[in-house]
């Protein structure tokens, strides 16, 4: 073997060793690629503890009694990469009555289904401590035990969906869609009682929801167009609560009536050039109530033969005529027409007040808006905008609120935005509307006489609002976002002599993000609201609307105040290689104030009441092996309030409600993850 | 719960076995693609990748990464050719950004980003966008949605209301009053009523009217009954604030306030609240406590109740 031979060799073997040793080198980072680009699975088992009973920290969990819970997760997706199936199973609080679960199977592009069945709880954040008997049942029996027991009051929805989508031929595609909803529980409920102190009920929810759709979809570059047909029913299984054990005239009390509707709808858009696109919907939707009467009407009919049409029609255009000019100009119109047939229903009892035929309520409802966009130098943009909205109502020949057919409003919209560099961003932006309406129509007995016309109703009345609102974001640096709004709104209220005369309310909110390593992230923001109103009334006014405006029966105005302040802020980040931490904290406060005077002699004053909830949470993250992690989470909830609504109420038939005041909460739990 | 949780657990076992089935039919894989995440990402890839400042390979794990369907994109389908980038010599400069970003620093209009998600996906829930408010207001579709993530933040629904409070704050601020729905619990989020990319409706919502949407849920509250209360029929937002409220039920305002605002103050509906005072419903705790005026008009969303012993027509029974 020569040198140069030997040379060679030695190149050779050189050249061997390092692709030999290159081979593992790229069979790795072919795994490393293939580990970021693949959907990544993970379980999760564990258990948690709650500290103490509680209505508010689980009030929609489910973590609402002292003692131990399984947490279950799942997150299952595989994809089939040669032909691009999926398959996902994604469950949530499966130890928990807010469980969710989820299965995806779908072929992209072609074909899918999917399968939901998702829990929901509400727990009343009240507990009734009362004598009422068989509150499940719709045959209650006020004090038909003999010593009070706490009750707890609470719905739980059951959920179960899925659906199928495809794609025809082309552009076309499918899907149809159904979900099946069952309600069932307890809610707070109550009647007028035999001496007029009200006494307390269940409402025994036993409800079930179904919807259901088919549509068909074309997409082209042009067009796109969604032809659809919706369905829903509701079926309520307790139609009525009969109640004994009080010579309470009311019973049996109608609970509500199932209902059905079918809507077909068509929604499109089409491109008429890279510039100018317009969109429509139409629909039409026929909504029928004929739930046998649960008692006998004196006219004979066995259900009300409740039927309302709506027909709904939308037509929008938005353009670029030039470069940097933007037109949108938009068109809305619904007619919700009511076609139940007028009945004199209570024709044998009469007041003064009523005629005894149900009243169908009718309303059609126009909306079209204007608005032009230009962008000018120097980063500015302006916009102007004009909308209109008008809704005519139908009424009944007696009524005992003032009315108004016919109400519109006017709406002018400014606003200035500035993009003052790469990182610094604001806008001003005014609006002001105008509501006002066709003429008064007074109130009318069935003596075709004009009864008391002091109101005007909050949403018929004459109203003036200006908004203000800024907003500036400023991205300091890739690492630093800053946000600040502030809201400023004023409402003057007119028509009529009493009712809500003015409102304002104010928002401000400042928020930071930011990004402290490239382990460690950081939020923060506080807000502040502040919202009031005044309202006017009187007491004890005459039939034909004359205020006594004495010491005894005053005229009184309350002033009606929601202040609220929150904070929060958030830590994220990665000490170690294997170890995760994250800390949240929220504080929200609000305080109701009333200032009602003069008042009725002997009446004692609102207090304002405080309602304060701060919430602190903590987890970290160990990762064990590869697949392999361990999460602790530590949550502290702390509710508070000393409203005053239920703590000194009384039921007629001695029912008590227990409105737990003062809640601390802490949450422990460990989770074992497996990723993978 | 446990059956479904069955039939689920099935369902993806077997197709599981399928999949596995079919994928281990196929030969063996040839020499390692030039591209890693998507079709024709080579020339980006190349220096692209996950120790990036904008990791990129996780859009792998994504719909979009799903390469066996002809119509995922590659980079340049959505960043542009980007020859400027692509074809930059080392010392001539700085190298030129591609031709559309989305950073939040980026120059490109919010529109011209939008358009290029609106390319394959302007149809269904999106055919409004463009006359959308989020639209006319800047907001691209980047500003919401992680496209290069596993996990798009807002499609999360327990993470979904926060990537919409980052503007909204004063929504932030109503969802965690002492009445609300089930938003920060991760139950129901904002898109269960909104579309936020635009709808033929008011306020951007998912059906054609305010009532509509909320009778998704409520659909209880639907009717009509024999008798009905005006404002109900008319619009539910009238007396709830469905963001969220001090008062319970997410009312407005909290009775008899509430009820005064329109109704007449004859008889006893004029009466002033409070603690104490005169019992009965002429003022005071009769009108104020517990339920206040529903403590005895109970049916006050309507009533389908036709006997009249005693004025249904006030919702009573």
């Amino acid at each position: 073997m020569s040198a140069r031979s030997g040379g060679n060799f030695r190149r050779s073997a050189f050249a061997l060793a390092a692709l030999a040793a290159c081979g593992p080198l790229r069979a790795q980072e072919a795994d490393e690629v293939k580990a970021m680009t693949t959907p990544q699975s993970s379980l999760g088992a564990g258990i948690g503890y709650v500290s103490q009973d509680n209505t508010r920290f689980g009030q929609y969990s489910g973590l609402t009694k002292e003692g131990l819970y399984p947490l279950i997760d799942l997150d299952l997706r595989r994809r089939n990469d040669e032909t691009g199936t999926w398959m996902n199973l994604r469950g949530r609080n499966l130890g928990l009555e807010s469980n969710e679960l989820r299965w995806d199977h779908a072929r992209q592009g072609s074909w899918g289904y999917y399968l939901e069945y998702n829990q929901t709880p509400r727990y009343s954040q009240y507990t009734a401590l009362t004598t009422l008997a068989n509150p499940d049942s719709p045959n209650q029996v006020v004090n038909g035990v003999a010593t009070p027991y706490e009750l707890e009051l609470k719905t739980l929805r059951k959920n179960f969906s899925g659906g199928f989508e495809g794609r025809l031929t082309g552009n076309w595609t499918y899907g149809v869609r159904f979900a099946n909803e069952d309600k069932d529980g307890r809610r707070l409920f109550g009647r007028s009682g035999a001496t007029s102190f009200q006494e307390f009920l269940v409402d025994p929810v036993d409800y079930n929801t179904r919807t259901w759709e088919a549509n068909a979809s074309y997409t082209d570059q042009k067009w796109q167009l969604v032809a659809a047909y919706n369905g829903t029913s509701f079926t309520n299984y307790k139609t009525n609560l009969s109640v004994t054990g009080s010579t309470s005239v009311y019973t049996p009390i109608g609970l509500p009536p199932e209902n059905s509707s079918n809507q077909m709808s068509v929604t499109g858009g089409y491109n008429f050039s890279n510039s100018t696109r317009a969109t429509f919907k139409a629909s039409y939707m026929n909504q029928t109530q004929s739930a046998s009467f649960i008692d006998v009407s004196s006219t004979g009919r066995t259900d009300l033969g409740g039927q309302v049409t709506t027909t709904f029609l939308q037509g929008g255009v938005q353009s670029r005529p030039m470069k940097d000019l933007t037109l949108i100009a938009n068109v809305r119109y619904e007619n919700r027409d009511d076609k139940t047939p007028v009945v004199d229903y209570f024709n044998f009892t009469t007041t003064s007040t009523a005629t005894g035929e149900n009243e169908p309520r009718s309303i059609k409802t126009l909306n079209g808006k204007l608005e032009a966009l230009y962008r000018m130098a120097r980063g500015w943009t302006a916009v102007g905008g004009i909308e209109f909205d008008e809704k005519k109502r139908n009424t009944s020949s007696v009524r005992v609120v003032s009315f108004r057919d016919t109400t519109d409003e006017t709406i002018l919209r400014a606003e200035l935005r500035r993009s003052m560099s790469q990182t610094l961003n604001g806008s001003i932006a005014y609006i002001y509307s105008n509501r006002g309406g066709s003429e008064w129509q007074n109130t009318v007995t069935t003596s075709n006489t004009s009864g008391s016309n002091l109101v005007h109703p909050v949403h018929l009345a004459d109203r003036e609002r200006n908004l203000l609102r800024g907003k500036l974001a400023w991205a300091a640096n890739e690492r630093l976002d800053v946000n600040f709004v502030a809201d400023l709104a004023n409402d003057e209220y007119g028509g009529r002599s009493l009712g809500l005369s003015d409102g304002r309310a104010t928002h401000f909110a400042l928020d930071a993000a930011m990004r402290l390593s490239g382990t460690w992230t950081a939020t923060a923001w506080v807000s502040q609201d502040d919202t009031r109103s005044t309202l006017k009334s009187c007491e004890a006014a005459s039939s034909t609307g004359v205020c006594p405006n004495s010491a005894a029966d005053p005229m009184w105005q309350a002033k009606l105040t929601n202040s609220s302040f929150a904070f929060g802020a958030g830590v994220r980040g990665k000490p170690r290689t294997a170890t995760e931490f994250g800390f949240d904290a929220q504080y929200v406060e609000d305080d109701g104030k009333w200032e009602q005077g003069p008042l009725d002699p002997g009446t004692t004053p609102l207090p304002n009441t405080k309602t304060k909830r701060g919430t602190l949470k903590a987890f970290a993250k160990r990762t064990l092996d590869k697949n392999l992690s361990l999460r602790a989470q530590y949550t502290y909830d702390h509710f508070f309030s000393n409203d005053w609504q239920w703590t000194t109420w009384r039921y007629g038939d001695g029912t008590t409600i227990l409105t737990n005041p003062d809640q601390k909460v802490h949450f422990i739990a460990v989770q074992l993850q497996y990723g993978f | 719960m446990r059956f479904f949780a069955l039939v689920f657990l099935t369902l993806f076992a077997l197709g599981a076995a399928a999949q596995d089935k079919k994928a281990a039919a196929k030969p063996a894989a040839a020499e390692q693609p030039a591209d890693k995440a998507l079709n024709g990402d080579a020339k980006c890839t190349r220096c692209h990748d996950e120790n990036d400042d904008y990791p990129v390979l996780a859009i792998g794990k994504t719909k979009h990464g799903t390469r066996a369907d002809a119509r995922t994109p590659s980079c340049t389908s959505c960043h542009g050719a980007s020859e400027g980038h692509l074809n930059h010599k080392s010392g001539s400069g700085a190298r030129p950004k591609p031709d559309v970003t989305f950073s939040k620093t980026s120059t490109v209009p919010m529109e011209a980003r939008s358009n290029v998600c609106l390319t394959c996906h302007q149809g269904g829930k999106r055919i409004h966008w463009q006359m959308s408010m989020h639209s006319s207001r800047d907001v691209s579709c980047s500003s919401c949605h992680q496209v290069h993530a596993q996990e798009d933040r807002v499609r999360i629904k327990t993470e979904q209301p926060d990537v919409c409070f980052a503007c909204h704050t004063e929504l932030r601020m109503a969802v965690n009053r002492q009445s609300h729905h089930p938003v920060r619990e991760g139950k129901v989020a904002c898109s269960d009523c909104h579309n936020a990319h635009g709808a033929p409706g008011e306020k951007s919502l998912v059906k054609d009217s305010i009532n509509e949407t909320c009778y998704s849920c409520h659909m209880e509250k639907r009717g009509p009954f024999v008798r009905t209360h005006q404002p109900v029929q008319e619009n539910c937002a009238i007396c709830h604030n469905p963001h969220g409220s001090n008062n319970d039920n997410l009312l407005q305002a909290r009775s008899p306030f509430l009820c005064q605002q329109c109704h007449e103050p004859t008889s006893h509906r004029g009466g002033t609240a409070g603690l104490t005072g005169p019992g009965g419903t002429s003022a005071g705790v009769g009108i104020t406590l517990a339920r206040g005026c529903l403590n005895c008009h109970t049916n006050i969303h309507g009533t389908n109740n036709p006997k009249d012993i005693s004025n249904e027509r006030t919702f009573r029974r």
